[in-house]
């Protein structure tokens, strides 16, 4: 490749990549429906939750479409957004509530929603009324139909495999977590990493405790690799629930029990086999509260604190005033309602839904649930953050607790009030310059000036380029090529015309020019060759009796006065006879 | 639209002095346009930008440490071309050494490579500018002047909660329909608001003393 092909494919493969697509992006919108119970008595009421999630897009709304039958309420829906990595991100979550009033099985059929190209939907919701169940009888978690998985696999005094469930607690508190920990112990290593699939648990709201931990233990005498998934539950009603069970599927090699007769080396093969494992299911009874819930209370059950923030102290008429609650600590923050927050005067108000960040410790479930509330003053004066009151509940101790925070003043001054402490930056700015700086366009686009040297060196370039290719093909074409070959030996045959110093030798000269003319015009390889054997070839190689004839006649011409005395002025004219003979063919060549 | 860097900080410095972060975030930032390395443009946006995150319960950016080697779009455009220029330059000596056949020593070999690195860097950097030219053209940068502002929906558009703004929040305009323009955050509508409770900052200068139009 020469050097200019090097640069065109540079340039080319550059722009390629600049057009490449971008790669495909992950969902950006999502909705998913959760029933906290698939059967309810008639009457009886089920709560249906609905997360749906926006990210970079609108969010539709939606609702649940109406099932003959089917009484349907949402009775409450929390709206949320928050910008991560420049994103925005938006979700709503809404709970309806469906009863029915005579038994049989309902379905609700998928919510969509659909954002541009973005299309989420959830999956069908069926509720069964009455006596009927929906299950298989005495296959908790399976499947209808399909076999029971064991919980041992091998030898049950000394198994290869099996897997546990063990929960941290068998009686609980409505909304205190239970930790589930789904293990696989195995003695051999297997082939790859299995996966827990961990069962949807109805009452139960679930969050994984990170990602499946493995680790060499021993049981009994014998060492064993544990692949362990730790799972929180969160009792969402009361009475005894089922949590598990959790399944699994091994991958394992085994020798297989003969050889392969086939097999060249006679050795023993192995076959990878799959080994479906289902722990044990777990019942947990869940206790309701006790009574005496302190007015205020949403919910909020585990070991928690709250953090009251306001970003001013003083503010400018229509200049807003957030106040902010951390809850944080160890327990359920999604289902732990805010804490009001109001003011002494009625204001206007921006309110924010409590997002909550998680950060899991070990087998705790732990994080931070921040609300704010923004309150704009219009007119100067002062108004008050009214005392904050968070309750829970802590199981540890059985007690609902109260925290209290006191009240706030806030100080409105006039809206061209310069003297503002809190609008002022703490740090002090640097001074005014009170001279002009440099000038330019504010404009991001490319100057004129820039645009045309730019474009212009590519233009250049491609110029230099189209030319040099231009020339290239010229040159390597065969018929200019030869055209230009028999050019130069009738210039050959111009320089012997003039008075030689030996018309034999130029004579001589000439005649094999013109041999080699007749070479180059036919393509005929025709060096050292004798004159009948010249003519031969020419003929041979496609030249027409009359041309052959004539290239005869000049060269005898050429031999005569080469091998024998002539007059003077004789060569010249044989010479200048066989240059214009040359050019003829020249002519006939293009 | 031109502006003086010099003029633009003035104006961003007293509008910080009074509390007006709006303001002095809208003319610092288009001071920072044209002389974005500057120390004392740099450090009072800064500033501005402290106050703006404080008020937002965010985390403080740091302020700036030493000197910025940043370049304005113009200057970035000027080097796009200067690095296609000199890669063509180099091109067509690598194709004028071609064409006469003259003798390959260590600086011929390194043409071609040389025009190809020079030519793709220009042309990167060229696009990456046009990218964000494009963006500036179809939503430009705005900043909220107004103490504080709504960002509700539109009236042919799904109610939604309406979004509270800040003074010297930065966002993105959209939309104009009558007084009100559409505000963007993060490539997504949010709401719209007055329009003269955006400032967009490439029209900084004519919020400025003795701006006169041409």
């Amino acid at each position: 490749m020469t050097g200019s092909a090097r640069v065109r494919f540079a340039a080319v493969a550059l722009l390629l990549a600049v057009s490449a697509p971008a790669r495909a992006a992950a969902p950006r919108l999502s909705i998913e429906a959760q029933l906290d119970k698939d059967h309810v008595a008639v009457g009886e009421e089920a709560q249906i939750t609905v997360v749906a999630e926006a990210r970079g897009v609108n969010l539709p709304d939606y609702a649940l479409p109406s099932v003959p039958g089917l009484h349907i309420v949402r009775v409450a829906n929390s709206q949320n957004f928050s910008w991560m990595n420049g994103n925005l991100s938006r979700s709503t979550t809404s709970i309806f509530l469906v009863s029915a009033a005579a038994p049989g099985r309902y379905t609700i059929p998928p919510v969509a929603i659909v954002s541009g190209r973005e299309r989420a939907q959830t999956r069908p919701i069926v509720l069964d009324v009455g006596g009927a169940t929906a299950q298989a009888p005495g296959a908790p978690g399976a499947p209808p139909g399909e076999a029971i998985p064991p919980r041992v696999w091998g030898d049950e005094s000394l198994p290869e495999m099996f897997v546990r469930l063990v929960v941290d607690r068998r009686r609980a508190y409505w909304n205190q977590q239970i930790t589930a920990r789904f293990v696989l112990f195995a003695r051999d290593r297997l082939e790859e990493v299995p996966m827990w699939e961990v069962a949807e648990a109805n009452g139960f709201w679930k969050e994984s405790l990170g990602e499946m931990k493995r680790g060499r233990v021993r049981v009994g005498k014998e060492d064993y690799i544990a692949y362990e998934q730790d799972v929180a539950y969160f009792p969402t009603r009361t009475g005894k629930l089922t949590l598990g069970p959790g399944r699994i599927e091994a991958r394992v090699a085994r020798a297989t029990t003969a050889p392969d007769p086939w097999s060249l080396l006679g050795f023993p093969e192995t076959q990878v086999e799959t080994i479906p494992l289902q722990t044990e299911s777990a019942t947990i009874t869940v206790l309701p509260l006790p009574e005496g819930a302190p007015p205020g209370f949403r919910g909020a059950v585990g070991r928690l604190s709250m953090d009251v923030r306001v970003d001013r102290l003083t503010a400018r008429a229509g200049e807003p005033v957030t106040v902010a609650t951390v809850l944080r600590g160890a327990g359920n923050l999604n289902t732990a309602g805010d804490p009001d927050v109001s003011a002494s005067l009625p204001l206007r108000s921006f309110e924010s839904p409590g997002a909550v960040s998680a950060r899991n410790a070990g087998l705790e479930v732990r994080g931070e649930r921040r609300h704010e509330k923004a309150f704009v003053p219009e007119v100067p004066g002062s108004f008050a953050i009214e005392p904050i009151r968070f309750s829970w509940f802590d199981p540890e101790d059985g007690r609902f607790h109260t925290q209290t925070s006191d009240s706030i003043r806030i100080r409105v001054v006039g809206g061209n009030d310069s003297t503002l402490a809190s609008a002022a930056p703490a740090e002090p700015p640097a001074a005014p310059r009170g001279r002009p700086g440099p000038k330019g366009s504010l404009s991001l686009g490319p100057p004129a000036g820039a645009a045309g040297l730019g474009a212009g060196s590519l233009a250049a370039l491609a110029g230099a380029a189209l030319a040099a290719g231009v020339r290239r093909r010229v040159r390597l074409d065969p018929k200019r090529r030869r055209r230009s070959e028999l050019e130069r030996l009738a210039r050959e045959l111009a320089a012997l015309e003039g008075p030689a110093a030996s018309p034999s030798a130029a004579a001589a000269r000439a005649a094999a020019i013109l041999g080699e003319s007749l070479g180059v015009r036919y393509g005929a390889d025709v060096e050292g060759r004798s004159r009948e054997e010249t003519l031969l070839l020419t003929r041979k190689a496609g030249a027409d009796e009359a041309t052959v004839e004539e290239a005869r006649r000049h060269l005898e011409s050429l031999d005569r006065i080469a091998f024998a005395p002539a007059t003077p002025g004789a060569a010249s004219e044989a010479i200048a006879a066989a240059r214009a003979f040359v050019e003829r063919i020249a002519r006939e060549a293009s | 639209m031109t502006g003086d860097a010099g003029v633009l900080y003035d104006a961003g410095t007293a509008a910080l002095g009074r509390g007006s972060i709006g303001e002095a975030t809208a003319f610092l930032l288009a001071a920072k346009r044209i002389d974005p390395r500057a120390g004392d443009i740099r450090r009072n946006l800064a500033i501005a930008e402290r106050t703006v995150a404080g008020a937002r319960g965010e985390e403080l950016p740091p302020m700036p440490r030493g000197p910025s080697v940043a370049l304005s779009a113009a200057e970035g455009w000027w080097l796009a071309a200067i690095l296609v220029a000199l890669g063509a330059a180099a091109g067509i000596a690598a194709i004028v050494r071609s064409e006469r056949r003259l003798p390959a020593g260590r600086f011929a070999r390194w043409l071609p490579r040389g025009a190809a690195a020079g030519i793709a860097a220009g042309l990167l950097l060229a696009a990456w500018l046009t990218a964000g030219a494009a963006s500036e053209r179809r939503h430009p940068e705005a900043v909220v002047v107004a103490m504080s502002v709504e960002a509700r929906s539109g009236v042919d558009e799904a109610p939604r909660a309406p979004i509270l703004m800040r003074a010297g929040e930065r966002a993105r305009a959209g939309r104009v329909h009558g007084d009100d323009v559409e505000v963007i955050i993060g490539g997504s509508p949010v709401g719209w608001v007055p329009r003269a409770a955006l400032w967009n900052v490439a029209d900084a200068p004519r919020y400025t003393a003795g701006f006169r139009y041409r």
